[in-house]
């Protein structure tokens, strides 16, 4: 038999749907998106695929954003709910109700939420991490195995966490019912509020410190420089965005106030009244949705801009099919032999060979500026490029080229950075970055057509830009290393590389790095790069940033809306005794539905708009970052980010429709007799 | 001509499923002259909300017509309806019904603004009312700031800042302490002194002891009428007893069956 609490329970359910039903969705939303996360970031079949691994690092953190928004979410929310439901607590409490009762009412309450949440939010994060984990594998153009894998440990885990956030959301809610008494229960609701006051110097620091972010935006002129300032210009902003949402908009609305002439006119009386009031309790929201939307739109256009000119990218970091370091221990004569081995191996394996060069550089951190290439001992100082020196020679053989250059002539080659000219020297820094007094010669600048096609190491440096210079003789690249390398060693016996160019398939090509991975020692190889494989890698990592980029836009997409609605909701139901009062006194239906109108219009645009706006202070700097990352042109970063614009102004207009309908429906409910 | 005129009243709720029909008024018929104060009195139930409301044209009848200073209210446009309760009717309800989000001084001008009157103006006509009322000290307070007595007259002052017609109160001492009751009757025939017409609805004595005629209604009829004369309150307010104790006793319904 139902015990009565139980049927008290579902009966508080059932009567206070319209809050009940958007409580148990988002909470179901929420369990689904940090499920996903979670199982995909333990899921063995993409830890198997090439990157895998470290976009499942990258979820990590993404589960614990996730966790924390979520808590503090669905608080929010938990606290709605009971907010709207005080007065029916009260009266149960009138009835003779104890309050060990009411709370085991809302215990069952609480329980019976958590349980149809979690147990949906289980399983349609299942279906959905399936469905993502083969789009993950379509990305990574890896292999999809359509078999169920239910995995338990994050399911059970995730399951505990919100419950341990619903214990804590009820233990606060049974302290509270302890420590009220009935009366206070009952008036709750009907609070006075105090009245918003203008605050002047928060509204200034707001604005000052948005100002200061932007700036930093705007005035980063080298990619280091941005992505070392970024973390500064983002908290910049969003304090900035606070504290002008919460103090800026009061303080324009009580100067607007002032002004009587404008204030004491039929349009303005109530909506100026109506936003100061909407404005003083809707604001931190507000401005949370704007930092929300922000992120959603660097992060989706960022993602996606590096997906698409990821293959581009790959190009140009890795020209050449195969490069090999050979071994620091390899003596000058002993180098043909070991490209003959080399040569034997890859023929073993059936490789056709089209090129093959041995080829040296020097390669340095540092800057090129006022006529000087200067080297830096180490590259943790700002503005470093990274600058390779090569001889015509090795140029000239990696390209397939007969270019010539004088005596007192140099090639130079720019990517991502400006390109010097008239002449240039060559000299370092010491280890204190004070100028050592020699230098090179000066050397008149030539610029090169192209890039000398050589492997630069394969990794992603975090450099402004990549500086060949070609020397015009073997003498000349080493006379200006003897200025320009950190030690004798490297100039003395510089590295040896080798790079083999095939017209193999791409099984081929592994067949080989397989084999050169297995023998190292044999062929006294130090580092191997495989261009497929690396391609491989790199659209794998950069497939799964766009993956996780998409997901958690959606997530937070969601989290917005949401946020939009139930502040909306807990709007309506104060607004509608507002509104009932009115019309007694005289304010048409017409009347109050467009001043509710402007009132909605300018608390949905407002995010938005503030937004998009941020969007545009981003972009600069963004748009630097994504340089470092991969050189995408600027074009097609604007573009992308124009459309997420569009897209997402699309979905919050629809959150819009959809908030807006409910709302009215609450206004309109209220009879005026 | 009668500054309100009823005919014939007649109000009937039915059920939401068609099946019992309530009767609320039937057959009401009064006239309130210009620059009378008429009190209404009856048991919770007995109608009197309802006539009110329908001449406050919050309701409609289901018979009968409704005369404003001539012109028949049935006939007015649901969209005129509200421009019309704002410049013709003032209100006062029982539960104050001020705007929490306006200071007292917004509250008073609501209807102005939705007039489009000018500022200057509402400044002016803002003044005398306020100290008549003995509120100029809290014109610029919130309501969540003052008494229950200080929001009934501030409730006062915006229902008759646009000069209406009549003023209509609904239990306007209701939910007042005695004293400030006995302030906000005292007020209420001062301004009724100087040619205000009121129509109030009430169940105490003592707030209908303050009118110049006291109509009773039971179960949707109006039974009965008194007029005070040259009667003081307080033998005004015997002579309500008394009646209020017919009606309610077995004598008067005797006579009504």
């Amino acid at each position: 038999m139902r015990s009565i609490y139980a049927r008290l329970a579902g009966n508080a359910l059932s009567k206070n749907k319209i809050i009940y039903v958007p409580y148990i969705i988002s909470t179901i939303m929420m369990i689904t998106i940090t499920y996903i996360i979670f199982a995909m970031s333990t899921d063995p079949v993409i830890s198997q695929i090439e990157g895998g691994a470290s976009l499942q690092m990258i979820m990590v953190f993404g589960i614990f954003v996730m966790y924390n928004v979520s808590f503090f979410f669905l608080f929010g929310v938990s606290r709605f709910v009971i907010k709207q439901r005080k007065k029916e607590l009260g009266l149960y409490s009138v009835l003779g109700m104890q309050k060990k009762h009411i709370i085991r009412v809302q215990f069952i309450e609480n329980l019976a939420v958590f349980l149809i949440s979690s147990i949906s939010g289980t399983v349609i994060g299942i279906v959905l991490e399936k469905v993502m984990q083969l789009g993950v594998l379509k990305v990574y153009h890896a292999e999809a195995d359509f078999g169920w894998d239910i995995q338990i440990l994050p399911a059970l885990v995730n399951l505990a966490a919100f419950a341990i956030f619903f214990l804590v959301f009820f233990l606060i809610n049974a302290v509270g019912i302890l420590r009220s008494n009935t009366l206070e229960y009952m008036k709750e609701e009907s609070k006075g509020e105090k009245r918003p006051k203008s605050n002047w110097i928060l509204a200034i620091a707001g604005g000052l410190l948005l100002g200061a972010g932007y700036w930093l935006s705007f005035r980063s002129q080298s990619a280091t420089k941005a992505l070392n300032f970024f973390f500064y210009a983002v908290m910049l902003v969003i304090l900035g965005t606070l504290a002008l949402f919460v103090a800026g908009s009061i303080t324009i609305l009580n100067t607007l106030k002032k002004n009587r002439e404008y204030y004491y006119k039929t349009s303005h009386f109530i909506s100026v009244s109506g936003m100061l009031y909407r404005m003083k309790r809707n604001a931190a929201t507000l401005a949370t949705i704007c930092i929300f939307a922000t992120m959603v739109l660097v992060t989706l256009s960022s993602v996606l801009t590096l997906y698409t000119t990821v293959r581009s990218l790959a190009e140009t970091w890795y020209p050449v099919d195969f490069n090999v370091t050979l071994d620091s221990s390899i003596k000058p004569e002993e180098k043909n032999e070991y490209i003959g081995r080399l040569r034997a191996g890859a023929e073993a394996v059936g490789l056709q060979i089209d090129q093959i060069v041995e080829y040296t550089y020097f390669n340095e951190f540092g800057s090129v500026d006022n006529g000087y290439c200067v080297a830096y001992p180490n590259y943790a100082a700002f503005d470093t490029s990274e600058i390779f020196v090569l001889s015509l020679e090795t140029y000239n053989a990696v390209n397939g080229t007969d270019l010539t250059l004088g005596e007192n002539e140099v090639g130079v080659f720019v990517n991502g950075g400006k390109m010097p000219s008239g002449q240039i020297r060559f000299r370092a820094l010491d280890p204190e970055y004070h100028a050592k007094p020699e230098e090179s010669e000066p050397f008149t600048i030539v610029p090169l057509p192209k890039a000398p096609k050589m492997s630069y190491g394969g990794s992603v440096s975090i450099a402004d830009g990549v500086y060949y210079f070609v020397m015009p003789s073997e003498q000349a690249q080493r006379k200006v290393g003897a200025y320009f390398c950190s030690s004798s060693e490297e100039v003395e016996m510089p590295r040896s590389y080798v790079l083999i160019n095939t017209s193999s398939d791409r099984a081929t090509q592994l067949r080989l790095n397989e084999d050169l991975k297995n023998r190292r020692k044999e062929y006294a190889c130090w580092n191997i790069e495989c261009r497929v494989e690396n391609i491989d890698e790199v659209t794998g990592i950069y497939g799964g940033l766009f993956f996780l980029g998409v997901f958690l836009s959606i997530a937070f997409l969601t989290i917005t809306i949401l946020n939009m609605y139930f502040s909306q909701l807990l709007q309506g139901y104060e607004d509608s005794r507002r509104f009932a009062i009115m019309r007694k006194v005289g304010l048409t239906r017409k009347e109050i539905k467009s001043s509710i109108n402007s009132q909605i219009v300018v608390v949905f645009l407002l995010p938005l708009l503030v937004a998009v706006i941020h969007t545009m202070a981003a972009y600069p700097m963004v748009n630097r970052i994504l340089r470092l990352f991969g050189g995408c042109e600027p074009r097609s970063f604007l573009l992308i980010l124009a459309g997420c614009i569009i897209v997402f102004a699309l979905v919050y207009t629809i959150a819009y429709f959809f908030t807006r309908r409910t709302y009215l429906k609450l206004v309109s409910n209220t009879k005026m007799v | 001509m009668s500054m309100l005129e009823v005919k014939n009243l007649k109000k009937v709720y039915t059920t939401r499923f068609g099946g019992n029909k309530v009767v609320a008024l039937q057959n009401v018929n009064l006239t309130v002259e210009r620059g009378e104060f008429v009190a209404i009195m009856g048991e919770s139930g007995s109608g009197k909300t309802t006539l009110l409301n329908i001449l406050a044209t919050l309701d409609k009848p289901t018979e009968g017509e409704v005369f404003l200073d001539g012109k028949k209210m049935n006939d007015i446009k649901d969209k005129e309806l509200a421009k019309f309760r704002r410049e013709r009717l003032g209100f006062v309800f029982q539960e104050f019904n001020l705007l929490d989000n306006f200071s007292v001084r917004d509250n008073i001008y609501l209807p102005l603004v939705l007039a489009d009157v000018h500022y200057t103006e509402m400044l002016s006509r803002i003044k005398p009312i306020a100290a008549k009322l003995g509120i100029s000290e809290i014109l610029d307070k919130f309501p969540y700031e003052i008494s229950g007595g200080q929001k009934q007259r501030v409730a006062v002052a915006r229902a008759v800042i646009t000069e209406p017609e009549i003023v209509l109160a609904d239990e306007p001492t209701g939910a007042l302490d005695s004293r400030s009751t006995d302030e906000l009757l005292e007020q209420f025939s001062n301004i009724n002194k100087e040619g205000q017409t009121i129509l109030m609805v009430t169940h105490s004595v003592k707030a209908a002891s303050t009118a110049g005629r006291v109509l009773f209604i039971k179960d949707g009829i109006v039974y009965h009428q008194i007029y005070r004369g040259n009667e003081s309150n307080s033998e005004f307010y015997r002579r309500i007893s008394d009646s209020l104790t017919a009606l309610m006793g077995d004598g008067f319904r005797a006579v009504n069956d």
